[in-house]
């Protein structure tokens, strides 16, 4: 059986005017999974994730990590260098995080705040920026580098702390289409090293890809499976202004033109295995065909889809 | 008055991120540019606290000659050097040392040098002296040009030293020279930050000067210039709760820690050039006493 990193018991979090950012929340991640936080703009995501990464205390409710509690007095304590060494947060934005004159300075930051030994400091640095391709980029002043290569350099500052849990706030946002699916690979990378995975965001289409449960949240947990069954509830979808997959949609439009299927699949990967599986069923032919309800069905999913 | 916050905003935001961010003349190969950062530091400090005690303007002027051989040594084109040191600083040290050059600010009684109204009688102010002409004074003038010409100098050789030098090495040189930790990633983070927010101003004005059809007037500019200060206040308020939460979460516990300190040692090159730093500073105040 996994271990639990992260068990939250009925937490609720209120900002300081008073307001409610998390009700009743509970939920379970384990060691080595991959969990999407997927809910609309100011639906607490941050605060979750902040209150994962033991920045702010619960207002109410249990939180425990790696099976310790985790409130005020623990997080005014030194035992939670401990737990700063395990767990890594990537900001939204990476300005947050690249303070430092240069990117080296910034990578380092972390380890040499955990008291790890100086030698092993530019090793941690060097591997960091290794698999982030990015060594050319250390001497830089954060100041002048691109959206993409600040991500990453953010990316590097946590992962030069070697963290077991790995918390990002929104990764793909604001990302060109290569840097974007340079960093999934990433992400996926750091998750077959066996890095446990936790993420918030609005890309559904890299959750198929990345993500083995997803959790909605909109200042309560609404939803909790795996993304087929996440995305497969159009009701849900909708009462959280909520987006589905490109593929996915692809594929119900494929639906109405008589394909037949029971899962619709969610990324490239599962729609060549789904499709290559069917035309082989069908002697190497895939039938489409127009029939009476087929405009019906059309005009169905662009009213759903808002598609005019 | 709007056009002038663009401009002046703009230039700033562009002198940054060419001049400093861009490290475009640091990276040149040139005198000051071959010098260990220590020592260039530590040679400037010291030009800069000789031209502090210089009293006469002409020695101050040799000061300013020499941050001009400097310049043109370390292979930094006099035409972006000089509008850097002469427009913006002196320009607003100049009005503060505008009121000085009459009569009615200054403690004695100086030489009329052009009277600008005389009042035929004594006028009783508070915080003046008794006076009964305005008038330009020759003490006043001199005092107001030292003044100026020492402040130029003093800001010549500091945009010299950040022009030549990149802004990493400077933090380091900061940190071997035993200056509090905490006061170099103050320093670090607020001229990091400092530009990172006059970027987002310089993109809100722009953004604004997009929808604005005709001309505005006055009183909506400046109520529009408020709403943006308001915003970036906001803005960077919450940048600086979530750069904290960042330092946190990253096992920072109060104390800063940094390995990042220039350790080598410097050359004899290094020593000639200080040397003669010192050297000439020496002479300088020595023949300025003599005199």
């Amino acid at each position: 059986m996994k271990k639990a990193i992260f068990e939250l018991d009925d937490v609720f979090y209120y900002y300081p005017t008073g307001s409610e950012a998390l009700r009743n929340v509970s939920m379970e991640i384990y060691e080595g999974e991959r969990v999407a936080i997927l809910g609309p703009n100011g639906g607490g995501k941050t605060t979750l994730l902040k209150i994962l990464d033991g920045l702010i205390p619960a207002s109410r409710g249990s939180v425990r990590a790696f099976g310790k509690v985790l409130n005020s007095a623990t997080l005014n304590s030194k035992e939670i260098y401990e737990f700063r060494s395990k767990v890594g947060f990537v900001f939204q934005d990476p300005d947050i995080e690249l303070f430092s004159p240069t990117v080296y300075d910034d990578v380092a930051f972390g380890p040499q705040h955990l008291d790890i030994p100086g030698e092993e400091i530019d090793e941690r640095v060097e591997r960091a920026l290794k698999l982030l391709n990015i060594v050319g980029l250390k001497d830089k002043h954060p100041y002048n580098l691109s959206g993409g290569e600040k991500r990453k350099a953010a990316i590097a500052a946590i992962l030069s702390i070697d963290p077991e849990v790995i918390l990002m706030d929104e990764p793909t946002s604001d990302l060109d289409p290569k840097s974007r699916s340079e960093l999934i690979g990433i992400i996926r990378e750091l998750n077959n090293e066996g890095k446990t995975i936790i993420i918030s965001t609005h890309d559904v289409n890299a959750i198929p890809d990345l993500m083995d449960r997803v959790y909605v949240l909109n200042k309560t947990i609404i939803a909790e499976g795996t993304p087929q069954e996440i995305f497969s509830d159009f009701e849900l979808i909708k009462a959280n202004n909520l987006e589905v997959p490109e593929i996915f949609k692809l594929f119900e439009v494929l639906r109405c033109f008589g394909y037949n299927c029971e899962d619709l699949p969610l990324s490239i990967d599962e729609a060549i295995k789904q499709l290559t599986k069917v035309a082989e069923t069908h002697e190497g032919h895939i039938h489409l065909h127009i029939h009476e309800h087929t405009h019906d069905h059309l005009d169905k999913l662009r009213d759903r889809y808002n598609h005019h | 008055m709007s056009k002038f916050v663009d401009k002046t905003l703009a230039e700033i935001v562009d002198y940054i991120r060419d001049a400093v961010f861009s490290e475009e003349y640091a990276k040149r190969k040139g005198l000051l540019q071959a010098i260990d950062t220590k020592v260039k530091f530590i040679a400037f400090m010291v030009l800069i606290t000789a031209n502090i005690f210089a009293r006469n303007v002409y020695l101050i002027i040799v000061f300013f000659s020499v941050s001009l051989m400097l310049a043109a040594l370390s292979r930094i084109p006099l035409r972006s050097y000089l509008p850097r040191v002469l427009l913006f600083i002196p320009v607003f040290t100049g009005i503060i040392a505008l009121p000085y050059i009459f009569n009615v600010f200054q403690p004695v009684e100086g030489t009329p040098l052009l009277v600008l109204y005389d009042f035929q009688r004594v006028i009783h102010l508070p915080l003046l002296r008794p006076f009964s002409r305005i008038e330009i004074t020759r003490e006043g003038v001199f005092w107001a040009s030292t003044f100026l010409a020492r402040v130029t100098t003093a800001v010549s050789f500091a945009i010299l030293l950040m022009l030549t030098t990149r802004w990493s090495d400077l933090v380091s040189t900061l940190t071997a020279l035993r200056f509090p930790k905490m006061f170099v990633l103050i320093m670090g983070m607020s001229y990091r930050y400092i530009f990172l927010l006059l970027d987002l101003v310089s993109k809100m004005l722009l953004s604004r000067k997009s929808r604005v059809i005709g001309k505005e007037k006055a009183v909506k500019s400046w109520k529009l210039n408020a709403g943006i200060l308001g915003a970036l206040f906001i803005k960077s308020y919450d940048m600086s709760e979530n750069i904290y939460l960042a330092m946190l979460s990253r096992g920072f516990g109060g104390e800063y820690k940094n390995i990042r300190s220039d350790s080598r040692p410097p050359g004899l090159r290094d020593y000639i050039f200080l040397s003669s730093i010192i050297g000439f500073c020496i002479f300088a105040l020595i023949t300025e006493v003599i005199a």
